[in-house]
């Protein structure tokens, strides 16, 4: 089960889950067609997908790559293996992974083809393809700036984020990027939550975790109606 | 922790009907570019032609040599005179003139200065007035004034030989010599 949303002129206004992303792809764009209602013109719409779809990990340092194609090809290559995904993957490198490792999010290479079709052929204009918890990520950053630790529970995974305090200010950087899919049941999702804590000397107010409400319920569900998205982001100790 | 921004937008790329409209452009472009370059030249070709035309033509018609005359222009311009000499003019005004006692026995027409001389026998001088009077009639000349005149004219009482009395026909009878001029403008050669 994979989930994903979209949003129309700032507001969400779906939240679902689909075994196969391809179909809720085309359902939300059919969806996004009608509420658009007007056909002289596209649709400009943000794509939200869940870290099922969207499986962030850390990728370097490699030495002797010699530009961003190149490094996006072997990031690519090693996204299946350190992500889970099954196919090819396409791949959103942060930073140069020449020196230092740096966040990669792999998206599976279909899906994304999808998307760029879908788009085509149903006239509509990506403003944004993100994964949610990089949404909810924001948010968080927006609150505390000092965030350190974050996790997203979602429905269909779970997404850790982490950054080591004990980590030399000249080099900063990414300790943990990664994506539990399927999701940790409760308990262990606080083992783990804990143990991050403890191994990176996170402080307790740098500790942020992002919940999303299981899908299923339409607009009811998170973010609410109306409302811009991800709406609330609840500590979590 | 740094934002993360994990963006797979699709990267804008142009449908084939973009980059077909866009090569029509530029092929349009070339040919518009290439037929005003082709056609200025051309412009340019045709106003060098043209001056230089009229450099040749002013050029030309200043240094014309003057066209020799030919040949016959003489013997031309002389028949051209004489077939314009007022042969019938004159000869109609003896005709029309004839009278009884006055004979012309002569007739020289000088076709070069137009200047017709009659020769006349008569019998008296009043005589030769009438005959005078009447082929004056109506032929006057550019200036009104009779067109023959007598130029010599023989007593009748010389009887001397080789005189220019002579006897005809048992009658003694004068010689007189009347003229006129017939002059008419000759033809131009040039048409």
């Amino acid at each position: 089960m994979r989930s994903g949303g979209w949003t129309l002129g700032g507001q969400t206004q779906a939240w679902e889950a689909h075994e196969v992303p391809g179909q809720g792809l085309e359902r939300w764009a059919r969806d996004i067609g009608q509420r658009h209602g007007r056909p002289w013109r596209k649709a400009r719409a943000d794509l939200w997908l869940s870290g099922g779809l969207a499986r962030p990990f850390l990728f370097g340092p490699v030495a002797g790559i010699k530009g961003w194609q190149e490094a996006e090809v072997v990031a690519a290559a090693a996204a299946p293996e350190w992500t889970g995904l099954a196919g090819p993957c396409r791949v959103h490198l942060e930073a140069w992974p020449g020196e230092a490792s740096t966040v990669c999010t792999a998206l599976d290479a279909s899906l994304s083809d999808a998307i760029e079709s879908t788009a085509r052929a149903c006239r509509i204009t990506w403003r944004n393809v993100r994964p949610r918890w990089a949404v909810a990520l924001d948010a968080a950053l927006g609150k505390r700036p000092s965030t350190a630790l974050f996790a997203v529970s979602e429905e269909d995974a779970f997404t850790l984020l982490c950054e080591s305090t004990s980590s030399s200010p000249a080099s900063p950087g990414m300790s943990v990027a990664a994506t539990y899919s399927p999701a940790l049941d409760e308990a262990e999702a606080r083992a783990l939550w804990h143990r991050m804590r403890i191994s990176f000397g996170v402080e307790d107010h740098d500790a942020v975790q992002a919940h999303v409400s299981t899908p299923g319920q339409g607009m009811s569900m998170l973010p609410e109606p109306g409302g811009s998205w991800p709406p609330a982001t609840g500590a979590m100790t | 922790m740094k934002r993360v921004e994990a963006q797979f937008k699709p990267v804008w790329r142009p449908t084939r009907m973009a980059l077909g409209g866009l090569a029509f452009l530029a092929l349009a472009t070339v040919v518009a570019v290439g037929v005003v370059v082709w056609e200025r030249g051309r412009i340019a070709s045709l106003q060098s032609r043209v001056a230089q035309l009229t450099t040749d033509r002013s050029a030309s018609s200043t240094q014309w040599a003057p066209r020799p005359a030919p040949p016959y222009d003489a013997s031309a311009r002389q028949f051209l005179r004489e077939r314009a000499a007022g042969w019938a003019p004159m000869l109609r005004t003896l005709e029309s003139g004839a009278m009884v006692g006055v004979t012309p026995t002569s007739v020289d027409f000088n076709a070069q200065d137009g200047v017709a001389r009659v020769r006349l026998a008569y019998v008296n001088s009043e005589v030769l007035l009438d005959y005078l009077e009447r082929i004056n009639e109506g032929v006057p000349d550019a200036r009104g004034r009779p067109r023959w005149v007598l130029v010599e004219a023989h007593d009748d009482n010389d009887r001397s030989p080789g005189s220019a009395t002579q006897l005809t026909e048992g009658r003694v009878q004068a010689i007189a010599t009347i003229q006129s001029v017939w002059l008419a403008e000759p033809p131009s050669l040039n048409r």
